[in-house]
């Protein structure tokens, strides 16, 4: 793969085809942890880290495990203990290694094994094929997606306390509102190609 | 037989994971731009969290509590990967339309939460019916948003033109926008029934 | 770090109990693999096949080695169609274009003279209602009988190579007729070099 196909692999996991707001993949998390900015940069600078090492370790696992083997069928298997048992570790070292970052970080880490953008990315690269570095290009740029949906998605959140709506829209309906708006934007990027 | 019922309905409807419990989000929204495809997608994870939900009830003494979580996801994903090859085989049409949402069903978050809240401190037959009524709660619930967006999105509901060929349909409403902009009124709507009823 | 005997027993049950869960639903999984292969197998082929048929009617089709052919990026596979004597009557090509939403999978039939058959979309991601409209039988006819010098236009009156494209979705249009050119050029490469 040249560089410019990176690139544009990148861009279009980054805006035009957003994990949250155009495949969606990781609502729950997109919608449960979004009611104040820096927890929703805390959860996407989390899910940025585990997707990127997720894609690379069941990369691994996939071609120097699953295919000579003929054990294809058994990618969503592994790949889900996969990444629990990245979870963890990562959770561990953190713990060990970077106390004041596993104090800002550490309850999300936990809600990221079932977050379905995670595992969505390490299948996606198995069903296209890509090599080493486009399928941790993609889950870093995957990642990268989702938390630039969330930090938008917190910061309307967050002034949403201010505004006038009905009361049966209090709690989820707004913020599913919100959610089709931001998604209407992205829409816009649909199209751009770069070559 | 009175019971069976009001223990589906109880998952169905009081407990309803889409609309109350708010669980499972990404397949509601991802696949419900046609009947059918939000049809199979619930009945695919209504017969995964039965099987999960019955297997777990059965194994709950055995497993030791640390390991709990990770013997649920292995049974869960077993589970999946079964219903994923059996559909292949022979519904491939649905198949491919849902593609890479049948894996997923492993991290949907309402299985793994039926197995930890309920199946883990249920016997076997209360956990099955618990399945059963959860599960259609969910189908239910891709039923009514696909139907209001294969309607206005489509002018079609199953694939049939019920308001006329010439029907103007709002491309918006099968894009993805249109997802979370119908599952917000849904949600509203019952909302609003509810306060009024002063639930 | 220092572990009582009892503490040990109590990992050694965990890690067993877990590998036996472990072994026990991979064994099912692989009980439903068995049965399910053949079946999988034979719906992707009947797939392929189907819409091969349909592009470029033969009685059978063989997948040539296209990997020193030198071929444009976008052509994915390409089959040789046979008549019942064993006659190569066509190619059926399979292409990729990049269109407004990914790439478009599809599948164009090109006879000996290097004239379209046939075109099938296999599959897509355009803009529902818009772009996918490409994928409708009577659009995709336009292209039966084009050749090489192919083209798109927005004009009600098409020339004689040109289709016209579908409104609102001029580069989905635009991607189909690469799709369909480069099929041409690839066939013409093909039966060229045999």
């Amino acid at each position: 793969m040249t560089i410019t196909q990176i690139l544009s692999l990148a861009i279009s996991a980054i805006l035009i085809e957003n994990f949250v707001l155009v495949k969606f993949l990781g609502i729950c998390p997109f919608l449960g942890v979004s009611k104040k900015s820096d927890t929703a940069v805390g959860m996407g600078v989390a899910v940025t880290f585990v997707m990127t090492v997720a894609s690379a370790v069941t990369y691994l696992v996939d071609h120097f495990m699953l295919r000579p083997l003929g054990l294809e069928y058994l990618q969503t298997i592994s790949f889900i203990l996969v990444i629990a048992a990245l979870v963890q570790i990562v959770e561990m070292v953190m713990q060990k290694t970077l106390p004041a970052l596993h104090k800002s970080l550490g309850i999300y880490l936990p809600l990221i094994t079932t977050n379905c953008a995670v595992l969505g990315a390490a299948l996606l690269n198995a069903q296209n094929d890509y090599t080493f570095i486009a399928s941790v290009v993609y889950g870093l740029a995957a990642g990268l997606g989702f938390m630039l949906a969330i930090v938008l998605f917190a910061n309307v959140r967050e002034r949403l306390e201010f505004a006038d709506y009905p009361k049966a829209f209090e709690g989820f309906p707004i913020a599913l509102v919100t959610a089709a708006l931001i998604s209407l934007a992205f829409m816009g990027f649909n199209g751009m190609k770069i070559f | 037989m009175k019971k069976i019922l009001k223990a589906i309905l109880e998952g169905a409807i009081t407990n309803n994971p889409s609309f109350v419990l708010l669980l499972g989000m990404c397949p509601l929204l991802a696949v419900s731009t046609s009947v059918p495809n939000g049809l199979g997608m619930g009945i695919a994870a209504t017969v995964v969290l039965t099987c999960s939900n019955i297997v777990i009830s059965l194994l709950r003494k055995i497993i030791p509590n640390e390991i709990r979580i990770a013997a649920y996801i292995v049974v869960i994903a077993s589970f999946v990967t079964m219903v994923n090859m059996l559909l292949e085989a022979f519904l491939p049409d649905l198949h491919s339309n849902l593609g890479i949402f049948i894996p997923l069903i492993v991290v949907n978050c309402i299985i793994l939460a039926r197995a930890e809240a309920y199946a883990s401190k249920n016997g076997v037959w209360d956990s099955a019916l618990d399945g059963i009524g959860i599960g259609l709660g969910f189908t239910g619930a891709l039923f009514i948003v696909s139907t209001i967006r294969e309607i206005l999105g489509n002018g079609t509901f199953c694939g049939y033109h019920i308001l006329g060929e010439n029907f103007p349909a709002a491309t918006l409403m099968v894009l993805p926008v249109g997802g979370f902009l119908t599952l917000g009124f849904v949600i509203a709507f019952i909302n609003y029934i509810r306060n009024k009823k002063g639930v | 770090m220092k572990f009582d005997k009892n503490e040990i027993i109590k990992m050694v049950k965990i890690a067993v109990c877990l590998l036996l869960i472990t072994a026990i639903s991979t064994a099912l999984v692989a009980v439903v693999n068995e049965v399910t292969k053949g079946p999988i197998a034979e719906q992707r082929l009947a797939k392929v096949n189907e819409a091969m048929t349909k592009v470029l009617p033969a009685k059978d089709y063989e997948k040539l080695d296209i990997a020193d052919k030198n071929l444009e990026e976008i052509v994915l596979e390409v089959y040789a169609a046979k008549d019942e004597t064993g006659n190569v009557v066509g190619y059926c090509v399979k292409t990729a274009p990049p269109g407004y939403g990914g790439a478009i999978e599809m599948i164009t039939g090109v006879d000996m003279n290097g004239v379209v058959t046939g075109v099938d979309i296999v599959n897509m991601s355009e803009t529902a209602g818009l772009g996918t409209k490409t994928d409708d039988e009577e659009w995709l006819k336009q292209y039966v009988g084009k050749g090489t010098d192919v083209a798109v236009t927005t004009s009600i009156t098409p020339a004689e190579n040109e289709v016209s494209a579908v409104s609102g979705a001029t580069i989905s249009s635009k991607a189909v007729t690469r799709g369909v050119a480069t099929a041409i050029t690839a066939a013409n490469q093909i039966k060229g070099a045999a």
